[in-house]
């Protein structure tokens, strides 16, 4: 990079600089690079994450209004083995309770959609752990990692590796990685309400990522990520169905039934500044979302972090989200698809999102607590794109987190 | 290509635009907590999986994970 200070840079280098992408390191600071830990730390986390109820006038009378409510307990220990490995292990637990969406019926005398919920409260259960290794050669990170997830109608399996290195300067970092995860899903059986669901089936996932980090000046860092993923096989959701008053539906005609394939192009880009002034960083995080599903997302997270020089630490961010529906989606169907392609899931739906967070922190000697509140709210009107008919589906939630670090 | 996209691009030739060489005594600002990428990973963690729940776009930040029946 030139050692120019002025505000002027030459094409050749424009180009290698878009050209070029990174992958972060989560629990890094952006110059540590190369080097364990000093210390080992245990992190611990309890959160509470409640979904609104169903509004009268987006249900449809049938099933139950009651979304989910789930309990979050998360652990975590980062083990510097010596001076040139570090083990991070990391595992949470999920109980949650609560209807989801079944299908969507147009009302009889409006036509406008109504959400049909499940009927007896949904019960389960989700472990997940995973474990992360990093080498450090010189100005080379190689970082493989493996990990599980399993519920009672769902299991995963996935693994990848990520290699970083800190160029001569110290102030580029180029990172690559690439992931695989195996999955399979087994729905619970349900003969008597929806006999064609299927027994068993499985998927695929396959990610690779490039991108560069920067040092811009002692205050900026920059970083930006290239990702593209690829999934294979079961994609529908094998409990949702779809209203379709085609004379000529099937019952395959009224299943969730998505492509058995998808492509996904992701762009990142992270900003850090300190605000001398405020004595704060600002955080930005924009990320372009295209899929050949046809939906295209944008996400712009904002945040501002201080911590003090007297332990305690507030943080405050804001965080917008807006994406256009899947090329198959419609909230209910009056002609078979000759694909045979449909969705009424809201998450496939066009509509935007807003979510504010923040979170109070104190650390005394060793020990850091921290208590953080998100309120996540969507509507078609936060799309960026005009959105003709709102899917009812859509959930605002609350999230509260409690949360105790220890640094031995 | 739309204009947001080519704002953003531009945004991020803008920032790189004016890159200076910091000095090693310099770096004490960048090795702040603050200011790592993510200064609490398992909140980011758990909120990737919240909005991977409830959201068509996921990941696109470089870390490896599996699925779950959320989705």
């Amino acid at each position: 990079m030139a050692e120019n200070k002025k505000n002027t840079i030459s094409p050749t280098v424009a180009a290698l600089y878009t050209a070029a992408f990174a992958l972060p390191v989560y629990n890094k600071t952006v110059t540590a690079a190369g080097s364990p830990d000093t210390s080992p730390s245990v992190s611990a986390r309890i959160s509470t994450y409640e979904e609104d109820r169903l509004s009268g006038s987006n249900f449809s009378g049938i099933g139950d209004q009651e979304r989910y409510d789930i309990e979050v307990g998360q652990v975590k220990v980062v083990y510097p083995i010596n001076d040139t490995m570090q083990l991070t292990v990391d595992s949470a637990y999920e109980k949650m309770s609560g209807a989801s969406p079944w299908f969507i019926t147009p009302d009889a005398t409006t036509g406008e959609p109504l959400q049909v919920m499940s009927g007896a409260t949904i019960d389960d259960e989700r472990l997940d752990a995973s474990a992360k290794l990093d080498i450090y050669k010189g100005a080379y990170t190689i970082s493989p990692s493996v990990g599980f997830s399993t519920e009672r109608d769902y299991k995963s399996v996935f693994g990848g590796v990520s290699v970083a290195k800190e160029l001569a300067n110290k102030s580029t970092t180029l990172r690559a990685g690439i992931s695989a995860s195996f999955d399979e899903v087994e729905p619970t059986s349900d003969p008597l309400i929806d006999p064609g669901r299927i027994d068993s089936d499985d998927k695929e996932n396959v990610t690779a990522f490039v991108g560069i980090g920067q040092v811009i000046d002692k205050n900026t860092v920059v970083q930006s990520t290239l990702t593209l993923s690829h999934y294979s096989g079961f994609l529908s959701d094998p409990y949702k169905l779809v209203s379709n008053s085609d004379p000529l539906a099937t019952a395959a005609d009224r299943r969730d039934s998505r492509p058995d394939d998808r492509t996904q192009y992701i762009w990142s880009f992270q900003l850090r500044r300190w605000a001398e002034l405020f004595e704060a960083a600002l955080h930005a995080n924009y990320r372009f979302y295209y899929d050949d599903w046809n939906i295209r997302s944008h996400t712009l997270d904002v945040g501002f972090l201080k911590h003090s020089d007297y332990g305690w630490s507030f943080e405050y961010s804001m965080r917008y989200y807006s994406q256009t529906q899947a090329d198959f989606y419609s909230p209910f169907y009056t002609l078979v698809r000759s694909d045979g392609h449909y969705s009424s899931d809201y998450r496939l739906s066009p509509y935007g999102a807003l979510s504010f967070r923040v979170k109070l922190a104190e650390t005394i000697n060793d020990w850091t607590v921290s208590l953080s509140a998100e309120r996540y709210i969507s509507d078609k009107s936060y799309s960026l794109q005009s959105v003709d008919v709102e899917n009812p589906g859509l959930t605002d939630f609350t999230l509260f987190t409690l949360g105790a670090d220890y640094v031995f | 290509m739309k204009p947001i996209t080519l704002l953003l691009i531009a945004l991020a030739l803008g920032s790189a635009s004016g890159c200076t060489t910091v000095k090693p005594w310099e770096r004490g600002t960048l090795s702040k907590k603050e200011m790592s990428w993510s200064p609490d990973p398992l909140a980011a963690k758990l909120g990737e999986h919240i909005y991977f729940a409830k959201e068509a776009a996921a990941g696109g930040y470089g870390s490896a994970g599996g699925g779950c029946g959320c989705n």
